[in-house]
């Protein structure tokens, strides 16, 4: 070629001028590339925030026998996003029958002739009271539709003075699942804990019972492929399951279909009755579990810890009260053998306050406190009294309860506790504690909010506050005797600071006989329980359980169609 | 002419008389002869249509060579007459080696010489020669054979040639001569034919030799018949020789037998696109069956002189069925050595011999086979690439299942699900689809066939063999453009191995493994199309429809690269405009390049066209890109990609081959394509692309753009290191040798860098297994009659969950692109959605009008746990199957494809389906099924092509809007609906109407027919390997010079002499 005879780079002087051209748009479209990113493929992440369409509630055992007076209480939470669309509710018993899981003969149960429904749910804010003294009814199914589903509540109340189950209980009326938890309940004699199952649905559900004891599992063959027929109620009792346990965790896997479950349990010493109550369900099994509504006072707190799993859980024990968090020093932590129950007595360490026991576990766990009231001293007259608590679910948005009895010598306390981040315990900062001598809950006396606080709406993901505290608005809407709904009180604004419990005893209101409570967490994340108490001639009665969240409206996420998930492994 | 007559005066055995005639012709001829000859011994034919047998009879009627024989000699002599053509020149010792021969064996009547050629002395014409059944002159030679006295043993033929002929004085007298109706062809067969059954011998003469010019029957001469009537004449005449001499029992049989073969013949002349032989096939046929007359004439003359039955006296010389079938496949074999096998048109079927410029392997003939087809690079290329793609995809070979995974999708059973799939006008592919389908699935379908119906075959296969294929390819379309092997080699190995092509292969995106394959003779085909190709012939006019109809299965394959070419003949265009040679051939021929592509690949053109990202996004599943690409490294990111460094020799290299004087200005010009390819990717790769099946922008993969930035700095690389070695040896040392020494390390480097990469393993996502997700008993029900849906649940996180609608077995190979437009799924995405969120609305009835009867959750993750206790509770949905993999439910009522609705919108039963293709009918049942029936309902979107009946009788098509209908309440939103008469009673027939989809692919086939037929090689002039022209010199399979239609158009009308020197000799 023509280079054979050229010199060096004299003869082709653009040569080099040719290749610093091409190398420099070649880097830059390299530096292009580095600095201008791919476009992300969904933009719009965040989901739609819809109304809810429909909700069920089941109330497991709206009668009562012996004397006893159980009301139901079925409202629709006002306020709600949603409730300006057409809506519909409708309150029915489960006529379907029971049975007591043993393949025997149903029972009879009434048909909801002998009971005293209050009030019609035609709007929001509108109260349905379902009352039955001394007679059992089938379980009691609401279900609303369009503008009544979101914000739907219910809860059932019984009193009981003087019969064995003697004492207050109440039970939130939930809607049916697949999967229930439950800590708490045994079988010692004179004790009886009894699960219902009820089957709101038209088809046929087939579940299994699983009860673990101290020892761990215990054989329960009759609770295999138990079946709850359509519209029916089943009752399992643990003393004819699995007799003489002292402690018991229970786990129901519906394999088919949904029921609702609820726990009762009541203890009586020869014909002296010691309480009754609901075990309220637990939350599913976490490394995180928190246990609010452990009231402070005499008597014994028994903290239950189950491992579902087959090995054994190392559980860090830490107390949320109103001065701040602390490890007990009795009982730091907690081996608990998989697959079994256990016991932990936190007398000693609460020293009679009210706490939130907050439990963190290097594998799952599920949880509940058992709370014995027992007269103060000198006080022969009175009985004692059993109250439950169990894991509760973190709420961010709203949260109500109702059936909150509001006559003359109630009272009802709300505790919330704002949990600290998820971190070693030993690391954990202690609250600040200038700012806690301030007690904002001593008298639940409102406080400024500090933010503006804005309408809650659930977001998929906790916001907890820079500042450290978790702010929520608590609304009390009373109900007449006649079950008319009253003008809501003023609200109550509770901040809470992190790693921190604030009781708040809620005013009476006036001319109520009942009322529903709303919490509307505006800031943060909190876990809430209460406690009502009615004062009798035999002693204070006791009853409370953790909230859940409000079901008003739900996170609708972006549906896409993707071809290739149709292919294995994609 | 003038060397025949030198010949004939040196003979050694000097002719008794020679008297030669001239027929009509209008150059000097006639008056060499005079001159040569003397006046008094030219004979003159004013008769231009007058054959070579009259030509012959009027020399010797006219006396002069009876009176120029020595009347003294009054004994009786045996008079031989010599036929010598103008174009042929026998040997100085021919007519004494005839002569001697006709002495010894006193029965032969005819005697020939060995005919060899004109130019190449050396190559075998024939030495003797036969006829097959099918009228074909047989030689018994291999083509371009050439004389080493191989053939020297023979004696005994069926016939020798007219030209050098010697022939009995009295034998042609007896015999009549050369039959008349015989002008130009066949009559020396005819003649001798007729010898043999005259009792008498045909005999060869290997040792008298002719050089014969063949000029009649190549054309080169216009001679007394009309310009280009050769074939016909030739065609004409061996059809009447076979029917005159088939026995008369035969005769009915062997006239069809040759008017179907010649109706075959035409055919493939046709597809040959050689029009006129085409037409001659025809015509000759014709023409013999138009006049029986002659037949009678010719077996008359037949009869009068035979003793002995054809078979009888011939039957021994003539070819059989066997040695006619070996002749096929050792023509065939030839072909195949020469290298004109893989891409070669079918044209080559047609084609009549060997052409190559490796004409070294042919240097030495004594080598093995083995070692001739190793010695070849391209062959070791092909080798070293298949054996490391065997080991990079071992684990793709060998398992049970079949391959998928990434873009690919599983294939179906054989090439009749893929031909159903491009040809079906409505695709069961998620809510039902009528996007006409991509052309690429016709294409594998087409390859699946050639594999005999193995689709899961023919997917292994074009992975397997994507690598050396590439090699081969880029070979191929170096040549000419690379002369020196070694660097030729390197671009081959280096383009083959680009990331673009590797992470196709571990993708499985077969539209761009098999679009990088095609895209170099794509290249070179385009760029002699738009004359940028200064290397290569020029263009003929069948250049740009080559090209065309490669660049319409390149687009099928990758859309995006007819970007690239609209940018290349914009280029052409602006570049011959600077020059002002803006030639309108020119023009037209980029129209062609860049229009007749999508005419091609209509339907989907049109497709093309209204949704423009589907030019730039790659055909089948959307695989997600992560990462940023460094695109100027020919880096297209993704799976299967090596780092982007590795490649950064190459671009040194091919930076370093700007320095080169000599290439410098194609050196740029592939640096210049590929900046602009560079650049593209760069913008290509951020595009936020919203393909139409969905709502959801995707990234595109620019894998086919780096495949040409890589090609062009290889191209560039390539072109630089051509013939390197040799300037830099001549040249004084200076830093050149060590900088073209660095360079070259760093090229070499690189491709052997990119395997050692590779080697480890070519899949993933790609693999190989069972791709279905479904539990048997969901299959079995979604094969039954009901053919209900499932719907797969993915939560992708909170805010986002991702489904699929899964129809049957679930997705195979083409339904990803005919995935509905986004609109169709639109309700699908608001019932997933609402169903997924728990709040508990209509949503399970609207699946269920949709036909899902079973939700599966895949794979119980903490996200997807959640969400099974949120399906678990939503009414209508019945978990039958659960455990810690996949959550089951059924979704409760009418879940089938077809449902019968009452007034009020209430679906009350399920109608048996036909089967879920377009070719059948949907639904045919007999009403009343119920009696309740308002109306029927499709589990299927709305479409103006959906067809109800009631004996025939057209039915109301309706559908709900989702306007009209209250927002959650209602079911079927978007469904196709029939409407119902109250109490109707007949035979109700659902189907889709396939009429315009059916009308598309007729004109798409005429379409690709025609341009197949424009693109293909002409016909190549058959056995004319003696040429003096050059032509074949640079013989080009692509371009492949049709000698025959060519020639023929280019050569201008000369005057030629068509004469005849017949010799006596006493």
């Amino acid at each position: 070629m023509g280079t054979a005879s050229a010199p060096p780079s004299a003869a082709d002087p653009g040569a080099w001028q040719t290749v610093g051209i091409v190398a420099a748009v070649a880097v830059v479209l390299v530096v292009i590339g580095l600095l201008v990113p791919l476009p992300t493929s969904d933009g719009d992440a965040a989901g739609d925030v819809q109304p809810v369409d429909s909700s069920t509630a089941v109330c497991p055992e709206p009668g009562s026998t012996d004397g006893s007076l159980t009301t139901s209480m079925i409202t629709v939470v006002p306020g709600q996003p949603g409730q300006d669309r057409e809506g519909d509710a409708t309150v029915s018993f489960l006529e379907g029958g029971e049975s007591d899981g043993s393949g025997g003969d149903t029972q009879d149960v009434g048909d909801g002739t002998n009971s005293e429904i209050r009030g019609a749910l035609t709007a929001p804010g509108d109260v349905s009271l379902v009352s039955s003294l001394e007679s059992r009814l089938p379980a009691l199914q609401v279900r609303a539709l369009g503008g009544l589903a979101p914000g739907l509540v219910a809860a059932q109340t019984t009193r009981d003075s003087f019969s064995a189950g003697r004492g207050l209980a109440s039970q939130p009326c939930l809607g049916p699942d697949t999967t229930w938890w439950f800590v708490g309940g045994g079988s010692t004699p004179g004790r009886e804990t009894s699960l219902v199952l009820v089957n709101p649905e038209s088809t046929q559900a087939e579940l299994e019972v699983a009860i673990k004891g101290p020892d761990g599992p215990v054989s329960t063959p009759r609770l295999r492929g138990l079946v709850v027929e359509p519209r029916s109620r089943v009752v399992v009792r643990l003393s004819r399951e699995a007799p003489r346990l002292p402690v018991a965790a229970w786990r129901v896997t519906v394999r088919q279909g949904r029921v609702m479950a609820a726990l009762s349990d009541r203890e009586a010493e020869g014909f002296i009755p010691r309480g009754a109550d609901w075990i309220p369900a637990s939350v599913d099994p976490a490394t995180r579990v928190l246990v609010p509504g452990v009231s402070g006072g005499d008597g014994g707190r028994q903290l239950l810890i189950h491992a579902p799993g087959d090995l054994a859980a190392t559980v860090r024990i830490r107390l949320i009260t109103a001065q701040g968090s602390f490890v007990p020093s009795a009982t730091p932590e907690v081996e608990v053998p998989g697959g079994s129950v256990v016991a932990v007595d936190l007398d000693e360490s609460l020293q009679g306050e009210d706490a939130t026991v907050d439990l963190q576990s290097d594998l799952p766990i599920v949880a509940g406190v058992r709370q014995r009231h027992v007269p103060a001293e000198g006080d022969t007259g009175s009985l004692e009294e059993t109250s439950f608590t169990a894991g509760a679910a973190s709420i961010t948005g709203a949260s109500a309860v109702t059936s909150l009895p509001a006559e003359r010598g109630t009272r009802v306390t709300v505790w919330v506790t704002a949990p600290d981040d998820v971190i070693e315990i030993e690391a954990a900062p202690l609250p600040d504690v200038s700012s806690a001598s301030a007690d904002p809950s001593a008298s639940g006396a409102s406080s400024p909010s500090p933010s503006g606080s804005a309408p809650a709406t659930p977001t998929p993901e906790a916001t907890v506050a820079e500042e450290g505290t978790a702010n929520v608005t608590l609304r009390v809407l009373p109900v007449s005797p006649e079950g008319q709904a009253l003008p809501a009180a003023e609200d109550i604004v509770v901040s809470v600071p992190r790693g921190r419990l604030v009781a708040v005893d809620i005013p009476r209101p006036e001319g109520a006989e009942w009322f529903t409570l709303v919490a509307t967490v505006s800031d943060g994340q909190v876990v809430i329980a209460h406690r009502a108490t009615r004062r009798t001639k035999e002693g204070r009665l006791v009853t409370g359980y953790p909230w859940f969240p409000l079901r008003s409206a739900v996170v609708v996420p972006r549906a896409v169609p993707v071809p290739g998930l149709a292919v294995a492994g994609s | 002419m003038p060397a025949v007559l030198t010949v004939l005066g040196g003979q050694t055995r000097h002719p008794d008389a020679i008297v030669g005639v001239d027929v009509a012709s209008t150059d000097a001829s006639p008056q060499i002869l005079a001159d040569s000859l003397g006046s008094d011994r030219v004979v003159s034919l004013d008769d231009p249509a007058a054959g070579f047998g009259s030509a012959v009879a009027a020399g010797l009627a006219s006396g002069v060579l009876r009176s120029d024989s020595d009347e003294a000699f009054d004994i009786e002599t045996t008079e031989w007459i010599w036929l010598v053509h103008d174009d042929s020149a026998p040997s100085p010792t021919s007519l004494e080696y005839l002569l001697a021969a006709a002495d010894a064996h006193p029965r032969t009547a005819i005697l020939g010489p060995k005919a060899l050629g004109w130019h190449d002395r050396r190559l075998l014409l024939e030495v003797g020669f036969s006829i097959t059944g099918a009228g074909r002159r047989v030689t018994g030679l291999e083509r371009r054979e050439h004389d080493q006295g191989q053939h020297d043993d023979r004696s005994e033929v069926h016939a020798v040639g007219s030209a050098g002929m010697l022939i009995r004085r009295d034998v042609w007298d007896s015999l009549g001569g050369f039959n008349p109706d015989l002008p130009l062809y066949r009559d020396d067969l005819d003649l001798c034919w007729r010898a043999w059954r005259a009792g008498h011998e045909v005999r060869v003469v290997p040792e008298a030799v002719v050089h014969h010019r063949e000029a009649s029957y190549h054309g080169r001469r216009e001679g007394s018949t009309e310009p280009g009537r050769g074939h016909r004449l030739d065609r004409r005449s061996a059809l009447l020789v076979l029917l005159a001499q088939a026995p008369g029992w035969r005769l009915p049989f062997t006239t069809v037998r040759l008017a179907v073969g010649s109706l075959l013949r035409s055919l493939l002349y046709l597809l040959g696109k050689d029009l006129r032989r085409a037409g001659d096939e025809l015509a000759a046929i014709g023409s013999v069956l138009a006049h029986p007359g002659r037949i009678t004439a010719s077996r008359r003359r037949i009869a009068e002189t035979s003793v002995l039955g054809s078979r009888e006296a011939v039957g021994d010389l003539r070819p059989g069925a066997w040695s006619q079938a070996r002749g096929a496949i050792e023509a065939f074999g030839g072909m195949l050595a020469s290298g004109r096998s893989g891409e070669a048109s079918p044209g080559g079927a047609l084609e009549s011999g060997p052409v190559s410029d490796e004409a070294d392997i042919f240097d030495d003939p004594t080598d093995g086979v083995l070692r001739r087809t190793l010695a070849r690079p391209a062959v070791l290329i092909a080798l070293v690439l298949l054996i490391s793609a065997g080991i990079a995809g071992r684990s793709l070979w060998w398992g049970d299942g079949v391959l998928f995974g990434g873009a690919l999708l599983p294939s179906p059973e054989g090439a009749r699900d893929l031909w159903a799939a491009y040809v079906d006008t409505w695709h069961d592919v998620g809510p039902g689809s009528t996007v006409p389908a991509a052309p690429l699935t016709a294409l594998l379908a087409a390859l699946a066939t050639l594999l005999l119906g193995k689709a899961g075959l023919m997917v292994g296969l074009v992975i397997f063999l994507a690598v050396p294929a590439a090699g081969v390819s880029a070979w191929w379309s170096l040549r000419g453009v690379v002369s020196a092997r070694g660097p030729r080699a390197w671009s081959a190995i280096a383009y083959a191995l680009l990331p673009a092509l590797t992470g196709a292969i571990a993708t499985g995106r077969l539209g761009v493994i098999i679009a990088v394959v095609l895209m170099p003779p794509l290249v070179r085909a385009t760029c002699r199309s738009l004359d940028a190709a200064p290397h290569l012939a020029p263009a003929t006019g069948r250049t740009p429809w080559g090209a065309a109809l490669l660049a319409a299965v390149v687009i099928a394959c990758a859309p995006i690269t007819w970007l690239l070419l609209l940018l290349a003949a914009v280029a052409a265009l602006v570049v011959a405009g600077l020059r002002s040679s803006l030639a309108r051939t020119l023009a037209l021929r980029a129209v062609v390049v860049v229009v007749v592509p999508l005419v091609l690949l209509m339907p989907w053109s049109l497709r093309l066209a209204t949704n423009p990202s589907l030019f730039i996004t790659d055909l089948g599943l959307d695989v997600a890109v992560a990462d940023s690409p460094v695109v100027v490294l020919m880096d297209p990111g993704g799976p299967g990609t090596p780092p982007a460094w590795i490649m950064a020799g190459l671009a040194i290299a091919a930076l370093a081959a700007l320095l080169r004087p000599g290439t410098r200005p194609a050196v740029v010009a592939a640096w210049g394509v590929a900046l602009v390819a560079a650049a593209l990717a760069t913008v290509v790769v951020r595009l936020p692309l919203q393909p139409p099946s969905s709502a959801v922008s995707v990234t595109a993969w620019p894998g086919v753009l780096t495949a040409v930035i890589g090609g062009a700095l290889i191209l560039a690389a390539a072109l630089a290191a051509d013939g390197l070695r040799a300037s830099m040896a001549e040249a004084a040392f200076t830093w050149r040798q060590p900088a073209a020494g660095a360079a070259t390390i760093l090229a070499v480097v690189t491709p052997v860098l990119a395997l050692i990469w590779w080697l480890p393993g070519a899949g993933d996502p790609v693999r190989r297994g069972d791709p279905v997700v479904l539990p048997p008993f969901v299959i079995a029900e979604a094969i039954g009659p009901d053919a209900p849906r499932t719907l797969l649940l993915r939560p992708a996180d909170e805010a986002r969950v991702e489904y699929a609608l899964v129809n049957s077995t679930g997705p195979v190979l083409g339904d990803a692109e005919v995935q509905p437009p986004a609109e169709d799924w639109a309700e699908l995405d608001r019932l997933v959605a609402g169903l997924v969120s728990g709040r508990g609305g209509a949503e399970v009835e609207g699946l269920a009008s949709y036909a899902v009867r079973y939700v599966v959750l895949e794979e119980a993750r903490s996200k997807s746990r959640a969400l099974a206790r949120s399906l678990d509770s939503v009414p209508g949905l019945r978990r039958v199957a659960g455990g810690e993999g996949e959550v089951l439910w059924r979704v409760e009522g009418q879940t089938s494809r077809a449902v019968e609705v009452n007034g009020d919108g209430i679906a009350i039963g399920p109608l048996p389906l036909v089967r879920l293709s377009s070719a059948e009918p949907f639904i045919d049942a007999s009403l009343p099924v119920s009696g309740q029936a308002a109306s029927v309902r499709l589990a299927q979107t709305a479409d103006p092509l959906w067809r109800g009946t009631v004996d025939g009788v057209a039915l109301e098509p309706t559908s709900v809007d989702a306007t009209d209908s209250a927002s959650s309440t209602s079911a079927g939103v978007g469904l196709q609906e029939f409407a119902l008469a109250p109490g109707s009673q007949g035979r109700l027939v659902i189907a889709i109407d396939d009429g315009p989809r059916t009308r598309w692919l007729w004109a798409q086939a005429i379409a690709w027919i025609v341009v197949a037929v424009l693109a293909l090689p002409a016909r190549r002039s058959a056995g004319d390997y003696d040429a003096d022209d050059g032509d074949d010199a640079d013989a080009d399979v692509s371009d492949g010079d049709a000698r025959g239609g060519d020639n023929g158009d280019e050569r201008a009308p000369a005057p030629a002499a068509d004469d005849v020197a017949p010799g006596v000799t006493p």
